[in-house]
């Protein structure tokens, strides 16, 4: 019984992990705060244990416990005294100076925009989706998309998609 | 729009990231039930100052007294202790704050030793709000007097650019865990509290700003929404107490210079001094096993400090690194370093004789037991916090690393 649990729970580690941890490491930019906040995101689940209904509400469950755990975390107050983007920087590799400019300024975007600009661009969700798992509206959504789309321009020119759908 | 998916997927995890996470979660989980703690809410989650401070009106002045209030004395739950209590010193009882918005903050209890700091606080609402909850949570800290977070901040950034890794742990925001103790009149405006925060650094003479940022509580009645209970705030306050010193320290607790050769940690260490309060108790090692363990674990101590003090990791994040170096140490790493391998005995007059097991862990918190490590002088002060006002009258002496300490020798 325990066996079954166990890979059961390992299962859905695999499933969500990479995302929640994405997601912590966009907020709080340190890897080892997003390491905390993830492992922190997993406990919670594994205490609660809430039923998911399907593959896409599991999913959604973890990306919004990413994101609120990530935003408590930054509330604490050892957060002032963490790594900011150009040290984030310094420990990733990027191919080009250009992704790392990319990097920083998109770490450097409010938190709203980063939460959208990720949902809709990296995992594909619309906007409307996007609207129900941040619990505000399809229009804030939209605009929180265009604001991030109009900084990255702004600061380093080319193009950074369209929202496409309709208004 | 490749760029920006280029720039997500640099996000990942590493593989070997992915495993040591999961190897943390599945171990805590499992340790889980068995951490002891006090009870109450755990906030060690506290908000920066996010706007300047509104007016508020102080009432009254620091003044030292003997004795701690009823409230103290019903939160130990220690009435027949009267006199224990009566001899402790309290600084800063009966400061008050009147916030803007008419909420009367009053710290009724200020008063610690070296290792561990109580704080009792009165809160009182308006005329005709009812606080019925009982699980209030006032979120509270300290700043030492004129300092702001955001002026602590760039001091230690500063003091981390010249190396000056004493200093940090002083530039550090005390943040405090927060009790509410029971409600005499559940219907009534009236609500109190004992904080409690284990001290990372010497503080007795210390003035500090107590600033109290808001008032809220979780409904456990209702299930978790997204992994997280949902607060909900009752106040939002941005009052604070200044200028209140800390000369309270060096009266409750006594030090005991020992100086003895003791076998610990595979290999010799020296048991400099005990020190003993009616709230804690804790000894302090030095030497070559000590150095072994605790600095030199990975690379060299000069590492050690540069690491340990860069960006101020949690004792999590500080022992994976060990993890990662050394599979090996990674069981005396966050999880229990000092659990089991050097407990203090307690023998009372009457025989019978007590021993504390510490689960131990750096920058404790709230949490019962800890250590401190004095990186410069190669020196672990370990603690362990009383779980209520202890009678040293009823010690007759304590025995640390097979070492006998007498009472007598306290000065």
């Amino acid at each position: 019984m325990e066996d079954t649990r166990r890979d059961g729970f390992l299962a859905l580690y695999q499933r969500n992990i990479a995302r929640v941890y994405q997601i912590c490491r966009l907020h709080l930019k340190n890897a080892a705060d997003a390491e905390d906040a993830a492992q922190t995101v997993f406990l919670n689940y594994w205490k609660t244990k809430p039923e998911f209904r399907d593959a896409e509400h599991e999913k959604a469950w973890f990306i919004v416990a990413a994101r609120n755990q990530s935003r408590d975390m930054l509330r604490a107050w050892w957060r002032c005294h963490r790594a900011d983007s150009r040290e984030l920087e310094k420990a990733m590799h990027f191919d080009s100076p250009e992704d790392g400019e990319l990097m920083r300024e998109l770490l450097a975007l409010p938190t709203k925009c980063k939460d959208a600009m990720y949902l809709y661009y990296y995992e594909g969700y619309s906007s409307r989706e996007i609207a129900e798992m941040l619990e505000c509206s399809e229009s804030a959504v939209r605009s929180q998309l265009c604001e991030g789309r109009k900084k990255l321009k702004i600061k380093l020119g080319g193009d950074y998609g369209t929202v496409t759908e309709s208004v | 729009m490749e760029r920006l998916q280029k720039a997500f997927d640099a996000l990942r995890p590493t593989e070997a990231q992915e495993e040591k996470m999961l190897r943390e979660i599945l171990i805590a989980r499992d340790d889980a039930p068995r951490r002891r703690r006090r009870g109450g809410n755990p906030v060690r989650v506290a908000a920066l100052i996010a706007a300047a401070l509104a007016l508020c009106v102080v009432t009254a002045s620091a003044a030292e007294a003997l004795g701690v209030s009823q409230m103290i004395r019903d939160y130990f739950q220690q009435k027949e202790e009267t006199s224990i209590m009566d001899t402790l010193n309290v600084a800063a009882s009966g400061l008050s704050t009147t916030a803007e918005n008419g909420w009367k903050i009053t710290m009724t209890d200020l008063f610690g030793d070296e290792n561990r700091c109580y704080v009792g606080v009165t809160l009182e609402a308006p005329e005709g709000t009812v606080l019925d909850q009982s699980d209030y949570i006032l979120r509270m800290l300290a700043v030492p007097a004129g300092e702001t977070p955001e002026s602590l901040e760039a001091k230690w950034q500063d003091a981390r650019a010249r190396r000056a890794y004493d200093e940090l742990k002083s530039l550090s925001e005390i943040y405090f865990y927060c009790e509410q103790v029971s409600d005499d009149d559940p219907k009534d405006n009236k609500i109190s509290f004992v904080f409690s925060e284990s001290l990372d650094y010497y503080i007795d003479g210390t003035t500090f700003d107590f600033i109290f940022e808001d008032l809220f509580w979780y409904d456990r009645s209702k299930p978790h929404e997204n992994g997280q209970q949902k607060q909900t705030v009752v106040e939002d306050f941005d009052a604070k107490i200044p200028n209140v010193v800390t000369h309270f320290i060096s009266n409750n607790g006594y030090h005991i210079s020992v100086n003895q050769s003791v076998q610990v940690f595979n290999g010799t260490a020296t048991l400099e001094e005990v020190y003993i309060s009616p709230l804690s108790v804790s000894y302090v090692l030095s030497g070559e096993s000590v150095e072994k363990t605790f600095f030199k674990r990975t690379g060299s101590s000069e590492d050690f400090i540069e690491r340990a003090s860069k960006t101020r990791p949690t004792r999590k994040e500080r022992f994976a690194e060990y993890v990662e170096e050394d599979t090996d140490e990674y069981w005396y790493g966050w999880r229990s370093i000092w659990e089991l391998d050097v407990p203090i005995i307690l023998h009372f007059k009457d025989g019978t004789s007590q021993e504390l097991v510490f689960e131990a862990y750096e920058d404790a918190g709230y949490e019962d037991s800890g250590h401190r490590n004095d990186i410069s002088n190669g020196k672990v002060q370990a603690y362990y916090v009383f779980d209520g006002i202890f009678n040293l009258n009823t010690l007759d002496y304590i025995t640390v690393c097979d070492v006998r300490v007498p009472l007598t020798a306290a000065k």
